[in-house]
């Protein structure tokens, strides 16, 4: 690949330049304001967690009265493209939240200031929250709010079948699998994605827990290594037995109508989950629990969430850094589960009452063991791939060769 | 029109109705002026242009400073914030624009065709255009069909509930794509749809559609197709009107059945309907993004992949905008190949 | 063109002409009724579920089978809406929005569209051209570009942001370019000889004769407008300029909640859907009125 770089003079000539004149990134230390002048600090959050923010926001102001806090609620499923667009335009907020798996790219487009660790203390959070956003010795990023994957079955249907325990290890899993298949009522007994967008994320406990992960110790994806087989294999087991459906959920599919029918009595999910059985299938409610992802080598889960991000082009970096404190403080992390019920990412926090007093030692178990996603530029398109993976693998495809293709297609992606 | 007016002329009329369709591969001058001669306008010929030559009695040099005067708004704003972006779009699909250049533009490096050629060499791509092929191909002519009929019937002379037709057959282009999604999973789903309560009736299991490989891609046709129809029959209702009744009521005084009246005078004289309608309708499906987005999201196995939804995948998930601009640019020579030779086979045959 | 008329025929022709079209309507009637019933029981299924679906309790919505009656009707989803977001405020911002938007298109496109179909000038092949060719790139790519030019004008967070980047589309020219184009020219000729001005033709001659072309514009680009949801996204950040679309898209989406929070959603699409329904109403008689005499009075 022979590459001309092209000279300055000659893009200028182009459209590119006429739309795309940007300035240069602000260094951002020109006009830093203190924490204590009076200013508006302008915050991007998701969905709802904007609103939230918003409230919470007012407690903030009683320690800090001259930092007005602006809120601009941002709907997940678009806060990418415009978090992307407006890095793009040097039109990015002082603070925003972001998605943990985003982090890596951000580090890439440079827009990201380094978190102060005097300030903010790697021990506090559930360490695999606090490694996602990591690079090259610098962190990027505080995290805000944690969640994780947990097993949910039905404790009655699981009886009827003949198993009282709840699964421990991956054999456990299979078995109650294959007790759930035998009776009336099972269409599916496990909901496994077999591929299609985000099953990635159901596969990673199982590399993790096998020992593995998803970059080697030097930075090179290690997707084929003898753990990722074991996890795939262990993955196409539920394929080949019948246990669960070989193709791609619809998008949008809701496995919370067929938990609550019986026609599928396992799955793995997040913490929300809990809320949403007790709203929509209150008829079961009793007969199902949450447990943690049966093990293989180790117990382990995947962690995602939320971290809190303040960019380099912000004058207000003192602010910011005042509002992350309080965001991360334990109390605050408890109010903040109360209004939510988002997990804190503050290991402090849980000792709160809040949370002692809530039914979410599954989930800090799980956190506790979490692997996580290494904070890739390339990570949306890596995890594309796993997806297709996953699909193939349903479909009946070999183990070992699929995850010598998965790994040729990722290195040339990773650089 | 008055009605007088086209009594006494119907030919002209009818031809008047039918239009003049110049693409722009035909001069627009000839076709017209030369048409019927020009009836001189008084006074016209002592006026000069501003460049101070008489003027010559052809409507040629009399419409230079109105034809821009009636251009200029549009141009204006459409330039702006058309014209510009495209370019800068075009001059990235040259470049290996990535996610680090969207806050360094100048670090794009220009890397010349590779973009173009490792798009024809991708499998993936080539399969999604195959797939947004196999769409099109199936979608318009089905969609434009439907359209044109539930037009033809609505205008038909039925007095009884014709507003409430209208609003229903457009319903579903006007429905949120998220409410569409919904009702069309439901319509597909395998053990509790629609389509399969109905299969149970009769004693037959309905498919798994959305996740069969060869039945996916039909059943988004099947929804393009409903959703789209709406669209069609409102210009076909429009273009209907361009008939003047006059012409019907001979044609049926002559005899002429349903039938014959619907091919004899209807789909002559909708001809720019028809261009207009047939372009959109095969612009819009080639570009066709929401459906295999909300319901199958391309699967399985690529088999709903189509040219949009990989640019956007490429464009806005992975950030390769260099190669998803050459993608929109490939798509772009398809769109304007397949709008040429339309315009050519539709053209106005009847001068 | 084969049809003519016949004016001199015979009363008698006319009556047995009569007779046999009625015997004939009579039958294609009922077919017509039929089909069209058909036609709408598919095509408002998924409407109807939509409006119903906005009042199911969580558990109907996510009942096994499906129920299209909701079993005990709710308010809840609209309460949460409203809870959620400030609808009426977004409600406005939207139709302004569309307001401008269809007001801007209808004018530039018939000026041009009239140019292109009607006057012979100097580049005019150019022009449409260049038009088309606008109208088939795919769009989704331009916005980045357009982003940073509408930020680098300093329009962000305005009305004006939203506004001008659609306020002239290639469609509704290419459209109003085919309907003008079939506007009899002995009209404008007509009015040409008898002294009237370029300008007076084109508004009390052209645009009457049109109508069902702009009525159809109308509904298109206010729909567009109405439901345009990545550009408005990127060019607001301020929530009191948020239109329809991308507050529901912000508070009613939320990814842990998979139908959960359909119900809302629901409630959403349904108050969206009501005022482009009431566009379509309002002017769809325009496509099938009588002709009007619209000759040179």
């Amino acid at each position: 690949m022979s590459r001309i770089a092209l000279s300055r003079a000659a893009i200028a000539t182009t459209a590119v330049a006429l739309s795309l004149g940007l300035t240069a990134c602000s260094s951002g230390d020109g006009d830093q304001l203190g924490a204590d002048a009076k200013q508006t600090l302008t915050v991007w959050a998701m969905g709802e967690e904007g609103k939230r923010v918003a409230e919470i926001a007012k407690k903030f102001n009683e320690t800090h009265p001259d930092i007005t806090v602006k809120v601009t609620p941002v709907g997940w499923d678009v806060a990418h493209q415009k978090l992307v667009s407006a890095a793009a335009a040097d039109q990015l907020p002082d603070l925003a939240q972001l998605g943990s798996t985003w982090m890596g790219e951000f580090m890439d487009l440079g827009v990201l200031e380094p978190v102060d660790t005097k300030a903010f203390k790697a021990d506090d959070f559930f360490p695999a929250a606090w490694k996602g956003s990591e690079r090259d010795g610098q962190v990027y990023g505080v995290p805000w709010y944690v969640d994780t994957r947990v097993l949910y079955y039905r404790t009655d249907l699981a009886e009827k079948a003949g198993v009282a325990k709840a699964p421990e290890t991956w054999t456990d899993q299979l078995a109650l699998a294959e007790a759930f298949k035998k009776l009336d009522s099972t269409k599916w007994a496990f909901s496994h994605p077999a591929g299609g967008q985000g099953s990635w994320q159901n596969w990673a406990p199982y590399l993790f827990s096998a020992g593995g992960t998803i970059l080697d110790k030097d930075g090179k994806p290690a997707l084929d290594s003898p753990e990722a087989v074991t996890a795939f294999t262990e993955y196409a087991k539920y394929f080949d037995k019948g246990l669960a459906k070989d193709t791609p959920a619809a998008p949008g599919y809701d496995v919370i109508k067929d938990f609550g029918a019986g026609s599928v009595p396992m799955f793995p999910s997040g913490p929300w989950m809990v809320q949403n059985i007790a709203d929509q299938a209150p008829q079961i409610e009793g007969k199902w629990a949450a447990v943690p992802l049966p093990a293989g080598k180790q117990p382990a889960s995947i962690i995602g969430g939320s971290n809190l991000v303040t960019f380099e082009s912000s004058e207000h970096k003192a602010a910011a850094k005042e509002f992350t404190k309080f965001l991360t403080s334990p109390a605050t992390q408890a109010d903040w589960y109360e209004m939510s019920k988002s997990l804190p990412a503050n290991k402090k926090a849980w000792d709160e009452p809040a949370l002692k007093n809530a039914d979410v030692a599954v989930f800090e178990e799980a956190l506790n063991s979490a692997g996580e996603i290494p904070p890739l530029a390339q990570w949306e398109q890596v995890a594309h791939e796993i997806d297709v993976t996953l699909e193939k693998l349903a479909k009946g495809g070999d183990p070992a060769a699929l995850a010598e293709e998965l790994q040729k297609k990722t290195e040339g992606l990773v650089s | 029109m008055s009605g007088t007016n086209s009594a006494e002329r119907p030919a002209s009329s009818g031809r008047a109705a039918a239009g003049t369709t110049d693409t722009p591969a035909e001069s627009a001058v000839t076709g017209k002026a030369a048409a019927r001669p020009l009836r001189k306008a008084a006074g016209a010929g002592t006026r000069t242009t501003s460049g101070g030559t008489p003027l010559r009695p052809d409507r040629l040099s009399r419409h230079n400073l109105s034809g821009w005067l009636y251009s200029t708004p549009f141009l204006a704003f459409f330039v702006t914030f058309m014209a510009v972006p495209i370019l800068a779009t075009l001059v990235m699909s040259f470049t290996d624009f990535g996610l680090r250049n969207v806050t360094n533009p100048f670090d794009a490096e220009f890397v010349g065709l590779e973009n173009y050629s490792e798009l024809l060499g991708d499998e993936q791509f080539l399969r999604a255009l195959f797939n947004t092929g196999y769409f099109v191909v199936l979608g318009v002519p089905l969609t434009i069909g439907c359209g044109l009929l539930a037009a033809v019937l609505l205008n038909s002379g039925i007095e009884r509930f014709r507003t409430f037709f209208r609003v229903g057959f457009y319903a579903p282009v006007v429905t949120a794509i998220v409410a569409v999604a919904v009702v069309w999973r439901f319509v597909l789903d395998p053990s509790e749809g629609l389509i399969a309560g109905l299969a149970a009736q009769v004693g037959l299991t309905a498919p798994d559609f959305l996740a069969s490989e060869s039945l996916a891609m039909p059943s988004l046709i099947a929804m393009a197709v409903w959703r789209n129809l709406g669209t069609s029959m409102v210009l076909f209702l429009a273009g209907l009107q361009a008939i003047p009744t006059e012409v019907r009521e001979a044609a049926k005084l002559d005899g002429a059945g349903a039938f014959q009246e619907f091919r004899r005078i209807t789909v002559p004289l909708l001809r720019p309907t028809m261009l207009y309608v047939t372009v959109m309708t095969t612009i819009g499906f080639l570009n066709v993004f929401e459906e295999p987005f909300v319901m199958t999201n391309g699967g399985p196995s690529d088999s709903t992949l189509t040219v949009s939804l990989l640019m956007y995948r490429e464009g806005f998930n992975f950030f390769n905008m260099g190669y998803a601009s050459s993608m929109a640019y490939t798509l772009f020579v398809i769109i304007l190949a397949v709008t040429l030779l339309q315009m050519r086979l539709l053209k106005d045959k009847t001068k | 063109m084969s049809a003519t008329t016949d004016t001199s025929a015979t009363a008698t022709a006319r009556r047995d002409g009569y007779a046999a079209r009625d015997r004939r309507t009579r039958r294609t009637r009922g077919v017509t009724y039929v089909l069209l019933g058909l036609g709408l029981l598919i095509t408002t299924a998924p409407f109807l579920w939509m409006g119903l679906s906005a009042f199911k309790t969580p558990q109907d919505l996510s009942a096994s089978p499906p129920v299209w009656i909701p079993t005990d009707w709710t308010l809840a989803n609209f309460s949460k809406l409203f809870d959620l977001l400030d609808v009426p405020r977004y409600f406005f911002n939207s139709t302004l929005v569309a307001l401008i938007v269809t007001l801007c298109n209808l004018l530039f496109c018939s000026m041009l569209g009239y140019a292109l179909a009607k006057l012979n000038f100097a580049g005019k092949k150019v022009i449409f051209g260049v038009v088309m060719g606008a109208l088939m790139v795919p769009g989704n790519l331009m916005l980045m570009p357009q982003f940073v030019m509408v930020s680098k004008m300093n329009l962000l967070d305005t009305y004006a942001a939203l506004v001008l980047p659609s306020a002239a589309g290639a469609f509704g020219v290419f459209l109003m370019r085919q309907f003008m184009s079939a506007v009899p020219d002995e009209l404008l000729e007509a009015a040409r000889v008898d002294g009237a001005r370029e300008w007076y033709i084109f508004w009390r001659i052209v645009i009457p004769q049109v109508k069902p072309a702009l009525a159809t514009l109308s509904i298109f680009v206010f729909l567009g407008s109405w439901n345009n949801f990545l550009w408005p996204l990127i060019a607001t950040n301020d929530v009191e300029k948020y239109t329809l679309p991308v507050a529901l898209a912000t508070f009613a989406t939320d990814p842990t909640k998979a139908n959960g929070s359909n119900g809302v959603l629901m409630a959403g699409a349904f108050l969206v859907v009501l005022p482009v329904l009431a566009v379509f109403i309002v002017l769809q008689r325009y496509f099938t009125q009588s002709i009007a005499t619209a000759g040179i009075k």
